[in-house]
Protein backbone atom coordinates (compact mmCIF):
# COMPACT_ATOMS: atom_id res chain seq x y z
CA UNK A 1 0.00 0.00 0.00
CA UNK A 2 2.12 2.60 1.16
CA UNK A 3 5.00 1.21 -2.17
CA UNK A 4 1.56 1.86 -4.26
CA UNK A 5 1.48 5.56 -2.65
CA UNK A 6 4.92 6.26 -2.93
CA UNK A 7 5.09 5.33 -6.94
CA UNK A 8 1.97 6.95 -7.55
CA UNK A 9 2.96 10.53 -5.87
CA UNK A 10 6.35 9.53 -8.32
CA UNK A 11 4.56 9.81 -11.25
CA UNK A 12 2.37 12.64 -10.21
CA UNK A 13 4.90 15.31 -8.80
CA UNK A 14 6.70 16.33 -12.19
CA UNK A 15 3.13 16.66 -13.60
CA UNK A 16 1.71 18.14 -10.79
CA UNK A 17 4.78 20.71 -11.05
CA UNK A 18 4.65 21.33 -14.13
CA UNK A 19 0.69 22.42 -13.75
CA UNK A 20 1.77 24.85 -10.88
CA UNK A 21 4.23 26.63 -12.99
CA UNK A 22 1.76 27.29 -15.34
CA UNK A 23 -0.48 28.41 -12.80
CA UNK A 24 1.72 30.37 -11.32
CA UNK A 25 1.68 32.65 -13.88
CA UNK A 26 -1.99 32.66 -14.44
CA UNK A 27 -2.27 33.78 -10.89
CA UNK A 28 0.97 36.40 -10.63
CA UNK A 29 -1.13 37.50 -13.31
CA UNK A 30 -4.03 38.29 -11.40
CA UNK A 31 -3.19 39.20 -7.84
CA UNK A 32 0.22 39.64 -8.14
CA UNK A 33 1.64 41.93 -10.99
CA UNK A 34 -0.63 45.32 -10.15
CA UNK A 35 2.47 46.13 -7.34
CA UNK A 36 5.06 43.48 -8.78
CA UNK A 37 7.07 42.53 -11.61
CA UNK A 38 9.58 39.64 -12.11
CA UNK A 39 13.01 41.51 -13.43
CA UNK A 40 10.55 44.67 -14.33
CA UNK A 41 11.90 46.58 -11.44
CA UNK A 42 10.32 47.87 -8.15
CA UNK A 43 6.61 49.05 -8.86
CA UNK A 44 4.21 49.32 -5.52
CA UNK A 45 6.10 46.68 -4.54
CA UNK A 46 9.62 45.26 -4.97
CA UNK A 47 10.70 43.36 -8.19
CA UNK A 48 10.70 39.48 -7.52
CA UNK A 49 13.35 38.22 -9.55
CA UNK A 50 15.58 36.42 -7.64
CA UNK A 51 13.23 36.20 -4.71
CA UNK A 52 14.35 32.51 -3.88
CA UNK A 53 17.97 33.50 -3.73
CA UNK A 54 17.03 36.13 -0.85
CA UNK A 55 13.74 35.05 1.18
CA UNK A 56 13.60 31.29 2.53
CA UNK A 57 10.42 29.47 1.03
CA UNK A 58 8.65 29.18 4.81
CA UNK A 59 8.83 32.88 4.92
CA UNK A 60 7.65 33.64 1.59
CA UNK A 61 4.50 31.20 1.68
CA UNK A 62 4.04 32.96 4.82
CA UNK A 63 3.75 36.17 3.83
CA UNK A 64 2.15 35.08 0.75
CA UNK A 65 -1.00 33.79 2.75
CA UNK A 66 -0.87 36.45 5.18
CA UNK A 67 0.98 39.52 4.91
CA UNK A 68 -0.69 41.09 7.84
CA UNK A 69 0.06 38.65 10.13
CA UNK A 70 3.65 38.32 9.48
CA UNK A 71 3.39 42.38 9.65
CA UNK A 72 1.71 42.23 12.82
CA UNK A 73 4.06 39.33 14.20
CA UNK A 74 6.86 42.15 14.67
CA UNK A 75 9.04 40.21 11.42
CA UNK A 76 12.17 42.15 10.95
CA UNK A 77 12.11 41.93 7.51
CA UNK A 78 8.23 42.35 6.79
CA UNK A 79 9.14 45.72 8.79
CA UNK A 80 12.32 46.97 6.41
CA UNK A 81 9.56 46.37 3.61
CA UNK A 82 6.57 47.99 4.76
CA UNK A 83 9.47 51.16 5.61
CA UNK A 84 10.75 50.67 2.09
CA UNK A 85 7.51 50.70 0.43
CA UNK A 86 5.47 52.72 2.39
CA UNK A 87 2.68 50.77 2.70
CA UNK A 88 1.99 47.22 4.02
CA UNK A 89 1.15 44.46 1.56
CA UNK A 90 -2.91 44.01 1.66
CA UNK A 91 -3.70 40.50 2.76
CA UNK A 92 -5.34 39.33 -0.70
CA UNK A 93 -6.87 35.92 0.72
CA UNK A 94 -4.31 33.60 -1.33
CA UNK A 95 -5.30 30.23 -1.18
CA UNK A 96 -2.83 27.76 0.05
CA UNK A 97 -2.93 25.98 -3.66
CA UNK A 98 -2.47 29.47 -5.18
CA UNK A 99 0.43 29.86 -3.15
CA UNK A 100 2.02 26.72 -3.90
CA UNK A 101 1.59 27.60 -7.48
CA UNK A 102 3.19 30.89 -6.88
CA UNK A 103 5.84 29.82 -5.46
CA UNK A 104 6.70 27.72 -8.29
CA UNK A 105 6.31 30.28 -10.04
CA UNK A 106 8.98 32.58 -8.57
CA UNK A 107 11.52 29.78 -8.49
CA UNK A 108 10.64 28.03 -5.28
CA UNK A 109 11.11 24.58 -7.13
CA UNK A 110 13.33 22.40 -9.30
CA UNK A 111 10.09 22.01 -11.65
CA UNK A 112 8.93 25.48 -11.98
CA UNK A 113 9.33 27.22 -15.28
CA UNK A 114 12.68 29.72 -15.23
CA UNK A 115 11.15 33.31 -14.25
CA UNK A 116 10.60 35.49 -17.35
CA UNK A 117 13.75 37.49 -18.23
CA UNK A 118 11.56 40.07 -20.05
CA UNK A 119 9.91 42.96 -17.92
CA UNK A 120 6.48 42.53 -17.13
CA UNK A 121 3.84 44.75 -19.75
CA UNK A 122 3.32 48.43 -17.94
CA UNK A 123 -0.20 48.38 -18.38
CA UNK A 124 -2.54 45.66 -16.56
CA UNK A 125 -4.01 42.86 -18.20
CA UNK A 126 -7.46 43.35 -16.08
CA UNK A 127 -10.25 45.69 -17.75
CA UNK A 128 -10.68 49.20 -17.17
CA UNK A 129 -12.45 50.14 -13.38
CA UNK A 130 -15.82 48.92 -13.43
CA UNK A 131 -16.72 51.28 -10.74
CA UNK A 132 -17.92 55.18 -11.87
CA UNK A 133 -15.76 57.96 -10.70
CA UNK A 134 -18.31 60.37 -9.63
CA UNK A 135 -19.74 57.88 -7.23
CA UNK A 136 -16.26 57.65 -5.73
CA UNK A 137 -15.88 61.35 -5.37
CA UNK A 138 -19.51 61.24 -3.58
CA UNK A 139 -18.18 58.49 -1.30
CA UNK A 140 -14.82 60.05 -0.98
CA UNK A 141 -16.29 63.62 0.20
CA UNK A 142 -18.92 62.16 1.95
CA UNK A 143 -21.60 63.27 -0.35
CA UNK A 144 -22.63 59.61 -0.34
CA UNK A 145 -22.40 57.51 3.05
CA UNK A 146 -20.92 54.25 3.27
CA UNK A 147 -23.16 51.37 3.64
CA UNK A 148 -21.09 49.62 6.37
CA UNK A 149 -21.04 53.27 7.90
CA UNK A 150 -17.41 54.06 7.78
CA UNK A 151 -16.18 57.33 7.62
CA UNK A 152 -15.89 59.25 4.02
CA UNK A 153 -12.16 58.92 3.19
CA UNK A 154 -11.95 63.13 3.41
CA UNK A 155 -11.69 62.91 7.00
CA UNK A 156 -7.88 61.71 6.93
CA UNK A 157 -7.51 62.14 3.64
CA UNK A 158 -6.81 64.30 0.63
CA UNK A 159 -6.63 64.11 -3.07
CA UNK A 160 -6.61 66.73 -5.98
CA UNK A 161 -10.58 67.93 -6.94
CA UNK A 162 -12.24 68.13 -4.00
CA UNK A 163 -12.10 71.63 -2.89
CA UNK A 164 -10.02 74.16 -2.09
CA UNK A 165 -9.94 73.30 1.67
CA UNK A 166 -9.17 69.50 0.26
CA UNK A 167 -9.26 66.68 2.57
CA UNK A 168 -7.69 65.50 5.97
CA UNK A 169 -4.22 65.24 6.86
CA UNK A 170 -3.94 62.38 9.15
CA UNK A 171 -3.31 60.33 6.07
CA UNK A 172 -1.51 60.70 3.17
CA UNK A 173 -2.61 62.25 0.05
CA UNK A 174 -4.13 60.29 -2.37
CA UNK A 175 -3.29 61.37 -5.50
CA UNK A 176 -0.56 59.37 -6.63
CA UNK A 177 -2.32 55.95 -4.83
CA UNK A 178 -3.34 54.69 -7.95
CA UNK A 179 -0.32 54.19 -9.18
CA UNK A 180 1.66 53.89 -6.28
CA UNK A 181 -0.54 50.68 -5.46
CA UNK A 182 0.11 49.59 -8.74
CA UNK A 183 -3.19 50.72 -10.50
CA UNK A 184 -6.95 48.84 -9.86
CA UNK A 185 -6.38 45.62 -8.67
CA UNK A 186 -3.45 46.46 -6.44
CA UNK A 187 -5.73 49.85 -4.63
CA UNK A 188 -8.80 47.67 -4.54
CA UNK A 189 -6.77 45.00 -3.39
CA UNK A 190 -5.60 47.45 -0.32
CA UNK A 191 -9.48 49.16 0.38
CA UNK A 192 -11.19 45.21 0.52
CA UNK A 193 -8.31 44.12 3.36
CA UNK A 194 -7.47 47.97 4.43
CA UNK A 195 -4.12 46.74 5.65
CA UNK A 196 -2.96 50.36 7.24
CA UNK A 197 -2.53 49.76 10.73
CA UNK A 198 -4.84 53.30 11.64
CA UNK A 199 -7.56 52.61 9.00
CA UNK A 200 -7.89 48.81 10.32
CA UNK A 201 -9.64 48.94 13.81
CA UNK A 202 -12.37 50.87 11.88
CA UNK A 203 -12.56 49.45 8.72
CA UNK A 204 -12.32 45.72 9.96
CA UNK A 205 -15.81 46.83 11.89
CA UNK A 206 -16.88 49.08 8.93
CA UNK A 207 -15.74 47.48 5.75
CA UNK A 208 -16.53 48.91 2.07
CA UNK A 209 -18.41 47.05 -0.08
CA UNK A 210 -16.99 45.74 -3.51
CA UNK A 211 -19.18 48.35 -5.43
CA UNK A 212 -17.84 50.90 -3.51
CA UNK A 213 -14.09 49.41 -3.87
CA UNK A 214 -14.77 49.83 -7.58
CA UNK A 215 -16.06 53.48 -7.45
CA UNK A 216 -13.49 54.92 -5.05
CA UNK A 217 -10.52 53.18 -7.23
CA UNK A 218 -12.10 54.60 -10.25
CA UNK A 219 -12.14 58.02 -8.77
CA UNK A 220 -8.25 57.70 -7.74
CA UNK A 221 -7.16 56.59 -11.16
CA UNK A 222 -8.64 59.50 -12.17
CA UNK A 223 -7.10 61.72 -9.42
CA UNK A 224 -3.13 62.87 -10.95
CA UNK A 225 -4.97 64.68 -13.94
CA UNK A 226 -6.77 67.20 -11.55
CA UNK A 227 -5.54 70.16 -9.73
CA UNK A 228 -4.85 70.63 -6.21
CA UNK A 229 -4.41 73.17 -3.75
CA UNK A 230 -2.14 73.04 -0.92
CA UNK A 231 -2.74 76.36 0.76
CA UNK A 232 -5.65 74.77 3.20
CA UNK A 233 -4.24 75.43 6.46
CA UNK A 234 -3.60 78.62 5.90
CA UNK A 235 -7.35 79.46 4.31
CA UNK A 236 -8.58 77.27 7.52
CA UNK A 237 -6.47 79.38 9.62
CA UNK A 238 -7.95 82.70 7.89
CA UNK A 239 -11.51 81.99 7.88
CA UNK A 240 -11.29 81.30 11.77
CA UNK A 241 -9.04 84.47 12.86
CA UNK A 242 -12.01 85.91 10.56
CA UNK A 243 -15.10 84.51 12.46
CA UNK A 244 -13.15 84.95 15.73
CA UNK A 245 -12.72 88.94 15.23
CA UNK A 246 -16.25 89.30 13.69
CA UNK A 247 -17.40 87.30 17.26
CA UNK A 248 -15.34 89.52 19.32
CA UNK A 249 -16.21 92.87 17.75
CA UNK A 250 -19.96 91.99 18.25
CA UNK A 251 -19.06 90.81 22.07
CA UNK A 252 -17.41 94.87 22.39
CA UNK A 253 -20.31 96.28 20.75
CA UNK A 254 -23.26 94.18 22.45
CA UNK A 255 -21.46 94.39 25.78
CA UNK A 256 -20.11 98.02 25.66
CA UNK A 257 -23.07 98.97 28.02
CA UNK A 258 -23.02 96.32 30.33
CA UNK A 259 -23.79 97.15 33.91
CA UNK A 260 -20.72 97.29 35.84
CA UNK A 261 -20.33 97.42 39.52
CA UNK A 262 -21.06 100.33 41.46
CA UNK A 263 -17.74 101.12 42.92
CA UNK A 264 -16.02 102.05 39.78
CA UNK A 265 -18.22 104.67 38.87
CA UNK A 266 -18.12 106.29 42.14
CA UNK A 267 -14.30 105.89 42.12
CA UNK A 268 -14.33 107.62 38.65
CA UNK A 269 -17.06 110.26 39.82
CA UNK A 270 -14.62 111.32 42.47
CA UNK A 271 -11.54 111.46 40.07
CA UNK A 272 -13.44 113.47 37.84
CA UNK A 273 -14.40 115.77 40.33
CA UNK A 274 -11.05 116.20 41.77
CA UNK A 275 -9.74 117.03 38.65
CA UNK A 276 -12.41 120.55 37.92
CA UNK B 1 3.67 48.89 26.91
CA UNK B 2 3.72 52.55 26.99
CA UNK B 3 0.19 52.24 25.41
CA UNK B 4 -1.20 50.04 27.35
CA UNK B 5 -0.44 52.57 30.24
CA UNK B 6 -1.38 55.37 27.96
CA UNK B 7 -4.81 54.12 27.01
CA UNK B 8 -5.63 51.18 29.37
CA UNK B 9 -4.50 52.05 32.44
CA UNK B 10 -4.18 55.93 32.71
CA UNK B 11 -7.72 56.63 31.73
CA UNK B 12 -9.16 54.40 34.68
CA UNK B 13 -6.50 55.72 37.30
CA UNK B 14 -7.63 59.42 36.46
CA UNK B 15 -11.36 58.78 36.63
CA UNK B 16 -10.99 57.29 39.69
CA UNK B 17 -8.58 60.10 41.08
CA UNK B 18 -11.65 62.00 40.10
CA UNK B 19 -14.17 60.28 41.80
CA UNK B 20 -12.45 59.08 44.98
CA UNK B 21 -10.93 62.50 44.94
CA UNK B 22 -13.50 64.82 44.57
CA UNK B 23 -15.94 62.97 47.44
CA UNK B 24 -12.55 63.28 49.65
CA UNK B 25 -12.63 66.84 48.87
CA UNK B 26 -16.38 67.65 49.33
CA UNK B 27 -16.68 65.11 52.80
CA UNK B 28 -13.38 67.50 54.31
CA UNK B 29 -13.34 70.74 52.88
CA UNK B 30 -16.96 71.32 51.03
CA UNK B 31 -17.34 74.75 50.93
CA UNK B 32 -13.84 75.02 48.89
CA UNK B 33 -16.00 73.71 45.80
CA UNK B 34 -15.68 76.90 44.19
CA UNK B 35 -13.66 78.86 41.48
CA UNK B 36 -13.01 81.16 44.32
CA UNK B 37 -14.24 84.47 42.50
CA UNK B 38 -11.43 87.65 41.94
CA UNK B 39 -13.92 89.60 40.75
CA UNK B 40 -13.94 91.86 43.64
CA UNK B 41 -10.46 92.05 43.38
CA UNK B 42 -10.21 92.88 39.57
CA UNK B 43 -13.07 92.86 37.03
CA UNK B 44 -12.80 93.85 34.18
CA UNK B 45 -10.48 92.04 32.53
CA UNK B 46 -12.02 89.08 34.11
CA UNK B 47 -14.83 90.01 31.90
CA UNK B 48 -13.49 89.40 29.08
CA UNK B 49 -10.76 86.75 29.84
CA UNK B 50 -13.72 84.48 31.45
CA UNK B 51 -15.99 85.24 29.00
CA UNK B 52 -14.22 84.42 26.15
CA UNK B 53 -12.66 81.50 27.69
CA UNK B 54 -15.87 79.62 29.68
CA UNK B 55 -18.02 80.22 26.20
CA UNK B 56 -15.33 79.09 24.22
CA UNK B 57 -14.30 76.11 25.99
CA UNK B 58 -17.71 75.16 27.00
CA UNK B 59 -18.41 75.02 23.30
CA UNK B 60 -15.82 72.61 22.39
CA UNK B 61 -15.69 70.37 24.67
CA UNK B 62 -19.87 70.20 24.36
CA UNK B 63 -18.79 69.31 20.83
CA UNK B 64 -16.21 66.75 22.25
CA UNK B 65 -19.05 65.20 24.28
CA UNK B 66 -21.82 65.32 21.84
CA UNK B 67 -19.66 63.27 19.75
CA UNK B 68 -19.12 60.50 22.34
CA UNK B 69 -22.74 60.24 23.42
CA UNK B 70 -24.63 61.01 20.60
CA UNK B 71 -21.54 59.35 17.76
CA UNK B 72 -24.01 58.99 14.79
CA UNK B 73 -25.73 61.91 15.36
CA UNK B 74 -22.08 64.00 15.00
CA UNK B 75 -21.18 61.05 12.43
CA UNK B 76 -23.95 62.20 9.94
CA UNK B 77 -23.76 65.46 10.69
CA UNK B 78 -20.19 65.77 9.60
CA UNK B 79 -20.05 63.51 6.77
CA UNK B 80 -20.88 65.83 4.44
CA UNK B 81 -18.07 67.89 2.92
CA UNK B 82 -19.89 71.80 3.49
CA UNK B 83 -20.80 70.87 6.99
CA UNK B 84 -17.76 69.21 8.12
CA UNK B 85 -15.84 72.42 6.72
CA UNK B 86 -18.50 74.55 8.32
CA UNK B 87 -18.11 72.96 11.85
CA UNK B 88 -14.20 72.85 11.32
CA UNK B 89 -13.79 76.77 11.12
CA UNK B 90 -15.95 77.64 14.00
CA UNK B 91 -14.84 75.43 15.98
CA UNK B 92 -11.48 76.29 15.38
CA UNK B 93 -12.16 79.86 16.43
CA UNK B 94 -14.03 79.11 19.24
CA UNK B 95 -10.96 77.51 20.12
CA UNK B 96 -8.91 80.81 19.09
CA UNK B 97 -11.38 82.62 21.10
CA UNK B 98 -11.24 80.77 24.30
CA UNK B 99 -7.09 80.47 23.74
CA UNK B 100 -7.20 84.22 23.72
CA UNK B 101 -9.28 84.47 27.03
CA UNK B 102 -7.05 82.32 28.53
CA UNK B 103 -4.12 84.25 28.02
CA UNK B 104 -6.18 87.26 29.25
CA UNK B 105 -7.15 85.60 32.39
CA UNK B 106 -2.91 84.65 32.99
CA UNK B 107 -2.12 88.27 32.01
CA UNK B 108 -4.03 89.31 35.15
CA UNK B 109 -3.04 87.21 37.18
CA UNK B 110 0.62 88.04 36.61
CA UNK B 111 -0.46 91.70 36.71
CA UNK B 112 -3.01 92.87 39.28
CA UNK B 113 -1.23 92.40 42.12
CA UNK B 114 -3.99 91.81 44.56
CA UNK B 115 -4.54 88.74 41.92
CA UNK B 116 -1.57 87.17 41.88
CA UNK B 117 -1.26 86.96 45.81
CA UNK B 118 -5.16 84.56 45.95
CA UNK B 119 -3.36 82.54 43.32
CA UNK B 120 -2.39 79.25 44.27
CA UNK B 121 0.30 77.02 42.68
CA UNK B 122 -2.33 74.77 41.55
CA UNK B 123 -3.78 77.59 39.81
CA UNK B 124 -0.57 77.99 37.34
CA UNK B 125 -0.54 74.37 36.84
CA UNK B 126 -3.99 73.61 35.83
CA UNK B 127 -3.51 77.11 33.69
CA UNK B 128 -0.39 75.37 32.27
CA UNK B 129 -2.25 72.05 31.32
CA UNK B 130 -5.12 73.88 30.06
CA UNK B 131 -2.94 76.42 27.83
CA UNK B 132 -1.10 73.17 26.39
CA UNK B 133 -4.49 70.90 26.15
CA UNK B 134 -6.07 73.94 23.83
CA UNK B 135 -2.59 74.62 22.00
CA UNK B 136 -2.57 70.60 20.94
CA UNK B 137 -6.12 71.02 19.80
CA UNK B 138 -5.78 73.81 17.77
CA UNK B 139 -2.17 72.84 16.20
CA UNK B 140 -4.14 69.21 15.46
CA UNK B 141 -6.88 71.24 13.82
CA UNK B 142 -4.83 72.89 11.38
CA UNK B 143 -2.21 70.04 11.18
CA UNK B 144 -4.29 66.86 11.26
CA UNK B 145 -7.53 67.81 9.61
CA UNK B 146 -10.24 67.01 9.89
CA UNK B 147 -10.25 65.87 13.67
CA UNK B 148 -13.96 66.57 14.02
CA UNK B 149 -14.80 63.82 11.71
CA UNK B 150 -12.20 61.12 12.15
CA UNK B 151 -12.44 61.70 16.41
CA UNK B 152 -15.80 59.94 16.00
CA UNK B 153 -13.94 56.88 14.20
CA UNK B 154 -10.66 57.03 16.52
CA UNK B 155 -11.32 58.48 19.74
CA UNK B 156 -14.88 57.80 20.12
CA UNK B 157 -14.66 54.05 19.64
CA UNK B 158 -11.74 54.10 21.90
CA UNK B 159 -13.99 55.79 24.86
CA UNK B 160 -16.58 53.48 24.45
CA UNK B 161 -14.23 50.81 24.80
CA UNK B 162 -12.80 52.35 28.25
CA UNK B 163 -16.95 52.61 29.35
CA UNK B 164 -17.56 49.21 28.46
CA UNK B 165 -14.32 47.87 30.85
CA UNK B 166 -12.83 46.48 27.18
CA UNK B 167 -9.89 49.13 26.50
CA UNK B 168 -9.20 48.94 22.54
CA UNK B 169 -6.03 51.28 22.63
CA UNK B 170 -5.55 49.69 18.92
CA UNK B 171 -7.62 53.10 18.04
CA UNK B 172 -5.82 54.87 19.40
CA UNK B 173 -1.84 53.97 18.96
CA UNK B 174 -1.58 54.69 15.48
CA UNK B 175 -2.63 58.67 15.62
CA UNK B 176 0.16 61.35 15.51
CA UNK B 177 1.65 62.08 19.05
CA UNK B 178 -0.64 65.27 19.15
CA UNK B 179 -3.21 63.58 19.24
CA UNK B 180 -2.14 61.20 22.08
CA UNK B 181 -0.80 63.39 24.02
CA UNK B 182 -4.49 65.48 23.53
CA UNK B 183 -6.47 62.27 24.41
CA UNK B 184 -3.80 61.14 27.26
CA UNK B 185 -3.56 65.29 28.94
CA UNK B 186 -7.76 65.09 29.19
CA UNK B 187 -7.33 62.42 31.57
CA UNK B 188 -4.76 64.26 33.23
CA UNK B 189 -7.36 67.49 33.55
CA UNK B 190 -9.64 64.89 35.05
CA UNK B 191 -7.01 63.69 37.72
CA UNK B 192 -7.20 67.33 38.13
CA UNK B 193 -10.50 67.72 39.26
CA UNK B 194 -10.26 67.59 42.79
CA UNK B 195 -6.85 69.24 43.18
CA UNK B 196 -7.56 72.48 41.49
CA UNK B 197 -10.40 74.72 41.21
CA UNK B 198 -11.57 73.26 37.95
CA UNK B 199 -14.34 71.60 41.33
CA UNK B 200 -16.24 74.56 40.09
CA UNK B 201 -17.88 72.48 37.39
CA UNK B 202 -20.09 71.02 39.49
CA UNK B 203 -21.16 74.04 41.78
CA UNK B 204 -21.44 76.08 38.14
CA UNK B 205 -25.09 78.30 39.09
CA UNK B 206 -26.32 76.22 36.10
CA UNK B 207 -29.87 76.50 37.60
CA UNK B 208 -29.73 79.96 36.69
CA UNK B 209 -30.67 78.84 33.23
CA UNK B 210 -34.00 78.06 34.55
CA UNK B 211 -34.94 79.82 37.94
CA UNK B 212 -37.54 82.62 37.34
CA UNK B 213 -35.70 85.80 36.93
CA UNK B 214 -34.53 88.68 39.11
CA UNK B 215 -34.98 92.19 38.64
CA UNK B 216 -32.03 94.39 40.27
CA UNK B 217 -33.27 97.90 40.73
CA UNK B 218 -30.57 100.29 40.86
CA UNK B 219 -31.33 103.52 42.82
CA UNK B 220 -29.20 105.64 40.36
CA UNK B 221 -28.15 105.62 37.05
CA UNK B 222 -23.99 104.30 36.69
CA UNK B 223 -22.27 107.86 35.68
CA UNK B 224 -21.63 107.52 31.98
Amino acid sequence: MAAGLAVAAAVLVPATGAWAADDGKAVFDQLCQGCHSIGGGDKAGPDLAGLADRRDRDWAEQFILAPDTVIASGDATAKELVAKYGAPMPNLAVTQSQADALLTHLGYADTAAPAPATPEPAAPATPAPAGDAERGKALFTGGNDFVEGGPSCLACHSVAGIGSLGGGQVGPDLTGAYAKFGGQQGLQAALKSVPFPTMAPIFQREPLTASEQADLTAFLADAPNRSRTSDAAAKLLGLSVGLAVIVAALALLLWRGRLTGVRRALVNQVKESRLR
Amino acid sequence: MWNTVLFSVIPYVAVALAVVGGIWRYRTDRFSYSSQSSQFLESRALFWGSVSWHYGILLILGAHVIAVVLWTVWGALVNDQGRLLVLEVIGLAVSLLSLAGLAVLAARRLSVPRVRSVTSPMDWVLMVVLAVQVILGIWMSLVYRWGSEWYVHTSVPWLHSLVKLNPKPEFMVNLPWIVKAHAVLGFGLIALFPFTRLVHIVSAPVTYLWRSYQLVVWNRRAAQ
